[in-house]
């Protein structure tokens, strides 16, 4: 196989039409959009598309980060030499956004926006009028309530989705296109995880090993009981 | 704009990591800008003159290229000729000088940019993952393309292996985090070695041996 298509998961093209739509809004509207999900849901591949498409920064924050820890990481991801104080630096960020009008990604949001640091997502945004995709756990929009001066420059927010039948059945064909998982055993695993893509591909894997070591072609709910299913719940004791 | 306001500002972003030619002629575009607005061919050769491998013909070449791209215009068109052609930057999009092509055309993001950039969103990794993750319709990876990368990556030990390659199991790479070095992507050069922008370093060579033992 020599050129790739992309595997159409379900988060990675709602995220793709929210930028997409906030890239190209008329200047009279904001621009940040708000992704928020449980972790393992494929956000971080949502990201990492959204950020292709449109040459994007990203970072990813840290519970530790301070102000300027937050502001010295978007210049370092921009690849630009920091300046002396914390306004100047946010001055550099703003600037570059603007002029370049690239977007910035901002990934487990979760970590800053109940901090200081948040305040300077504002000041960011403010100066740069760019474009900002905040992604985040599931409580982000709670957070941003507080934060008045964000949460009304919000364009969309975008809950993340639980994983669909087609999601899974995208992601084993392409993960694994040495064998066949049935459909049985794809909804199966999906509800037992709760949708959860990165429990699913935790599962492929395993039934992937198996069905090598076993010689499997096919693997369906005959060959892999429900009780095989991983679901991240450690084993009860038994007796 | 008072004068105090203006000598405030005098202050431009700079670039980190290697300064490629295009970058410098580029910053000192903006320098002129930001100065008096007056770009000229003389400016652009003072502010380079610690660069005396930089040609006329090649700052030229790339002046040409930036004008049809509808970042610089001509500000003396109608001049006659022999008379110092003055510029102005119409189109600034910031620190990175635009890649455009000589008829000012955007040549799509290089397939080796989008791989780096998704390595370090996506965490842990096969081949086939990572070659998914990094394609776009406009620029789409092979996963050939992916696997060479990987593979030059970790031999120069940005890469940490997850789980080792094994016949019918794919390896499983990560990003060591402290081998993020910016964001210009280290790129495969023909002598198959791995050079990294960001420090200005070659970080893998390979060792080739000598048919028979060293001479």
């Amino acid at each position: 196989m020599s050129v790739n298509t992309i595997v159409p998961l379900t988060n990675v093209g709602l995220l793709a039409a929210a930028v997409e739509s906030a890239a190209n809004r008329p200047p009279e509207l904001p621009g940040l959009v708000v992704m928020y999900g449980p972790s393992g849901y494929g956000k971080s591949l949502a990201a990492a598309y959204a950020a292709n498409m449109h040459r994007a920064y990203y970072v990813e924050c840290r519970e530790s980060w301070t102000k300027k820890a937050f502001v010295i990481a978007i210049l370092r991801e921009m690849g630009i030499i920091p300046m002396k104080t914390l306004s100047e630096m946010v001055d550099q960020i703003a600037e570059q956004l603007s002029r370049s009008g690239r977007p910035l990604i901002i990934d487990d949001v979760q970590y800053v926006i109940d901090k200081a640091a948040a305040n300077v997502l504002t000041d960011i945004y403010n100066a740069s009028q760019g474009t900002l995709i905040l992604i985040g756990e599931e409580r982000v929009p709670a957070s941003m309530a507080r934060l008045e001066r964000l949460h009304n420059r919000v364009l969309e927010w975008v809950p993340a989705q639980a994983a669909s039948l087609d999601d899974v059945c995208a992601l084993a064909a392409k993960s694994y296109p040495d064998i066949t998982i049935e459909d049985d055993l794809l909804d199966a695993i999906n509800h037992r995880v709760k949708g959860c893509l990165r429990r699913v591909a935790v599962n492929l894997y395993q039934i992937h090993s198996e069905a090598t070591a076993q010689g499997w072609k096919t693997v369906g709910l005959s060959e892999w009981s429900e009780q095989d299913i991983h679901t991240g719940q450690p084993p009860a004791r038994r007796g | 704009m008072s004068s105090k306001n203006v000598a405030k500002r005098k202050t431009l972003s700079a670039l980190a990591g290697d300064v490629t030619p295009r970058q410098l002629i580029w910053d000192a575009i903006r320098h002129q800008h930001l100065d008096d607005g007056i770009i000229t061919m003389q400016g652009i050769r003072i502010a380079l003159k610690r660069h005396p491998e930089l040609s006329e013909s090649r700052i030229s070449d790339y002046l040409r290229a930036l004008m049809a791209g509808g970042f610089l215009v001509r500000r003396n068109p109608d001049a006659p000729p022999a008379t110092t052609a003055i510029y102005f930057l119409q189109r600034d999009v910031g620190v990175e000088a635009p890649r455009v092509r000589r008829d000012g055309t955007l040549p799509p993001p290089p397939g080796r940019e989008q791989l780096w950039r998704t390595l370090k969103i996506i965490g842990a990794f096969t081949g086939q993952e990572l070659a998914d993750a990094a394609s776009t319709p406009q620029v789409p990876v092979a996963k050939a393309t992916a696997d060479e990368y990987i593979k030059m990556l970790s031999r120069a030990g940005y890469l940490q292996t997850v789980v080792e390659p094994s016949p019918g199991v794919p390896g499983r790479y990560r990003l060591v985090p402290s081998h993020w070095t910016g964001p210009m992507a280290p790129m495969i050069r023909r002598t198959k070695e791995l050079y990294d922008p960001n420090t200005g370093a070659v970080v893998y060579r390979r060792v080739t041996k000598t048919e028979g033992g060293e001479p």
